[in-house]
């Protein structure tokens, strides 16, 4: 992770995380307007190769063929439009449906990365943390998943590749390959079962069930009040520009028109700053240590001068 | 110490003191505590599941945060336990990027923190390698120490923890059959034929070749060397054979690579190395060197990302898994049937053998459990079921990863006969083990793997003898007298 965001994720506190998560996401979900969806993606790329670099170009494959996908399966099932392209057999192109199809594909790829970012920064506690203070008994539904799928992926994955030391014959078709799948699920649950059970003794000894109080006192630093009024203040403009429909076109129709001015402009603007308050919060506060504390703080020892 | 056979009720008698975890039903007398039972802490051998959260520091504030404390509770508690476990720099980590003695650590850490008078560990170093199981008893015991803490410590055997417990009880079938201070438990138990396996092999040597004098058992490396070297003439080397000729070269390993991430390190480095038809060779080394991942890549249960791998000269076809048997760390991964017997006879089945279900069941001591559910075993008693499938199966390799996890003494001593009579018969045997004691009995050849690199097959005498710190207490105490020497049996009284 740059050291930009680690600043931002180590220095706010798990509400104000939460809140620019799912500030993320709705601003992925609520605009269709190609100008502002294609600022979007930009600012949520840069986030996301910052943030987690090992998983980025995998999953730029992966979101490029949804895309694909998306904007194929759009062009079968909207033909609508008057400027032809390309006529192929009972598939025909236009102006129209490509546009249409580009920007449901632009859309779903901003959602997909807007999780990515949500699956980067969101820690356990976080998500339990704030679970916790609404529905108790969710999160712990959530923290058991959350330990149990990765135990059952696992658990699959070891038997399926065991099994074969055991089995002498394994049936290639039909009933009894049916036969020999559900058997493999069985055993799965089985096991699945087992690996629940450790888990939950593990919360007893933790001492979940005689919970004293609400879990995980927040608190609230500067940072954080700055960068909640950040979010509260583009949530409510978001809100009123979706309310009276600005940044969106009419898509899916014949006479698709995409329309740019300067509300447009300032919606660009406010989302990637807001995509990007990581990084502005974590550049903001570096140059602040480089160019004034480190300079007025008396120390001779190496950090200190390292960072001079 | 609580010690005993595997299955012999130590872990359910453990649990007894935490209602919450406790097990099946009193059914007579009474469990009588002098302090509440939020005084207990428990720290059990599953060294994963005990982590809920992902960092260490997560992890104890959520403990302490079920408990009620502040935030400036939380903070000073953290801080205390940290310090004085030296886990400090673990705090942020990634549970995920932490070894298995790191994260045992870490559950320690778990238990401490909620300030316990009484500390309860069920074979907390089962899943550990020697030098990683003794830092981790090394801090049991000064917590012991410091904080007159009371532990009761479940274990399967005595070598390590045996220098640092005060009191001896020894368990068979859910009875008491000693209790007593650790010197007189010791001495008990070398006269019970039935646990003299039990016995450190510092403290059997002594009891064996009758050297104690004034000496106080449990005798530590130092103290033996000193008495050997007074008794050197006494004593003799027992003369030992490790003559090996085995068959044909039946699997290669060539410049074999795998890691887990494209830019991440190499799991396993260039590893090549050949088994002979007949042998048992046997990997060593601390934990997350990559032997586990090393049996997986040859086993085919990983894919391979360079190297070759040839069984009896040709590359692995898709009914290599027919003619081999895997046993997995965790055996429990294997079972597919509801009940002991179900899961023998379909191997039996499988395997169209000529063992009747009675004679496995009698040979791995698995007669009383044959209606059992294979996940209600005792670690001990999955881990031999496991043995039995794979010995039902009669393969011509057999792969063992970390069989001695979880078995008594006894039944290490009995896997060990099992593993020498399926050679004699021409199988073959690949195992990885942290148990230095088993290779260095049971195993023709042994290497040592470390950073996913493997060195090269030797035999134990060779292997062991070179060690200073990797090796057997027999050879750390005696080396000075008896080099060769790598457990008790190669000392005896000389006749002359």
């Amino acid at each position: 992770m740059n050291r930009l965001i680690l600043f931002f994720q180590k220095n706010v506190n798990s509400i104000t995380v939460f809140a620019y998560l799912l500030n993320i996401i709705l601003v992925s979900l609520l605009y269709n307007n190609p100008f502002i969806t294609i600022t979007i993606l930009i600012s949520l790329l840069i986030i996301s190769f910052l943030t987690r670099r090992e998983k980025f170009f995998s999953y730029i494959g992966f979101s490029s063929v949804v895309f694909l996908v998306t904007v194929l399966f759009n062009l079968i099932l909207n033909q609508r439009g008057t400027h032809n392209l390309l006529m192929i057999g009972f598939l025909k192109i236009t102006m129209e449906s490509l546009g249409n199809s580009l920007i449901l594909g632009l859309s779903f790829v901003n959602l997909l990365w807007s999780f990515y970012i949500y699956d980067s920064f969101a820690r356990t506690k976080v998500i339990f943390e704030v679970l916790s203070r609404l529905f108790k008994s969710i999160a712990i539904i959530f923290i058991l998943t959350l330990k149990f799928i990765p135990e059952i992926i696992q658990t699959f994955t070891e038997t399926r590749e065991l099994r074969k030391f055991r089995v002498n014959i394994f049936e290639t078709k039909g009933f009894k390959k049916i036969q020999q799948t559900i058997d493999l699920t069985e055993i799965i649950l089985d096991k699945a079962v087992a690996k629940f059970m450790n888990v939950s003794d593990t919360l007893i000894l933790k001492g979940y069930e005689k919970q004293h109080q609400r879990m995980g006192k927040i608190f609230f630093k500067r940072i954080d009040y700055w960068t909640l009024t950040l979010i509260v203040g583009s949530f409510i403009l978001d809100f009123w520009f979706a309310v009276t429909k600005t940044g969106q076109i009419n898509f899916g129709s014949a006479n698709l028109m995409i329309g740019f001015n300067h509300k447009i402009f300032m919606i660009m603007i406010i989302n990637s700053v807001l995509i990007l308050l990581p990084l502005l919060i974590g550049g903001i506060n570096y140059q602040w240590w480089k160019f004034y504390i480190s300079k007025t703080t008396v120390s001779n020892t190496i950090t200190a001068k390292s960072y001079r | 110490m609580i010690i005993g056979a595997t299955g012999s009720g130590k872990s359910t008698l453990l649990k007894q003191f935490l209602p919450g975890l406790a097990t099946g039903k009193v059914i007579n007398g009474n469990l009588t505590k002098s302090v509440s039972n939020d005084k207990f802490a428990y720290v059990s051998q599953f060294v994963d599941n005990q982590i809920i959260m992902e960092t260490p520091r997560d992890d104890l504030k959520f403990v302490l945060d079920n408990q009620g404390c502040t935030n400036n509770e939380i903070q000073l508690r953290i801080t205390e336990v940290a310090s004085f476990l030296g886990i400090i720099e673990l705090l942020d980590k990634k549970i995920t990027n932490l070894s298995g003695g790191q994260k045992q650590l870490i559950n320690l850490a778990g238990a401490l923190v909620l300030k316990p008078q009484v500390l309860l560990l069920d074979e907390p170093t089962a899943q550990l390698d020697p030098i990683t199981s003794e830092k981790l008893l090394q801090m049991v015991r000064k917590v012991n120490q410091e904080f007159n803490m009371t532990i009761i410590l479940v274990e399967h055997e005595l070598e390590q923890a045996v220098q640092y417990a005060n009191r001896l009880l020894v368990m068979e079938q859910g009875q008491i059959l000693v209790d007593q201070p650790i010197e007189k438990g010791l001495q008990s138990i070398f006269d019970n034929l039935s646990y003299r396996n039990y016995l450190p092999q510092t403290d059997r040597l002594v009891l064996e070749c009758n050297l104690l004098v004034d000496n106080r058992l449990p005798l530590d490396n130092r103290t033996l060397s000193r008495i050997v070297q007074q008794r050197k003439l006494d004593l003799e080397q027992v003369k030992y054979n490790e003559s090996f000729d085995p068959g044909k070269i039946i699997f290669q390993v060539k410049n074999l690579n795998y890691r887990f991430e494209f830019n991440g390190r190499n799991i396993i480095d260039n590893v090549s190395f050949n088994l002979q038809q007949g042998g048992s060779y046997c990997i060593v080394g601390p934990n997350g060197t990559g032997k586990t991942t090393l049996l997986k890549t040859i086993t085919q249960q990983l894919k391979k990302q360079s190297g070759k791998i040839l069984f009896d000269g040709h590359k692995l076809k898709s009914d290599f898994s027919q003619h081999v048997f895997v046993l997995p760390q965790d055996p429990a991964t294997i079972f597919m049937k509801d009940t002991v017997r179900a899961e023998l006879n379909f191997q039996l089945e499988q395997n169209s053998s000529e063992y009747s279900l009675n004679e496995i069941l009698d040979q791995f001591s698995l007669t009383k459990l044959v209606d059992t559910n294979p996940y209600d075993l005792s670690g001990g008693q999955q881990e031999f079921l496991a043995l039995a499938l794979g010995f039902i199966k009669n393969p011509e390799i057999l792969f063992l990863d970390e069989p001695t996890k979880g078995l008594d003494p006894n039944k290490r001593y009995e896997l060990g006969l099992m593993v020498k009579k399926f050679q004699k018969n021409g199988g073959t045997i690949l195992t990885n083990s942290h148990d230095l004691l088993f290779a260095a009995e049971y195993f023709d050849r042994i290497a040592m793997m470390f950073d996913g690199k493997i060195s090269e097959f030797t035999s134990p005498r060779e292997f062991f003898c070179n060690k200073f710190f990797y090796t057997t207490e027999i050879n750390k105490a005696v080396r000075d007298s008896f080099p060769m020497a790598l457990t008790w049996k190669d000392i005896k009284k000389s006749e002359s």
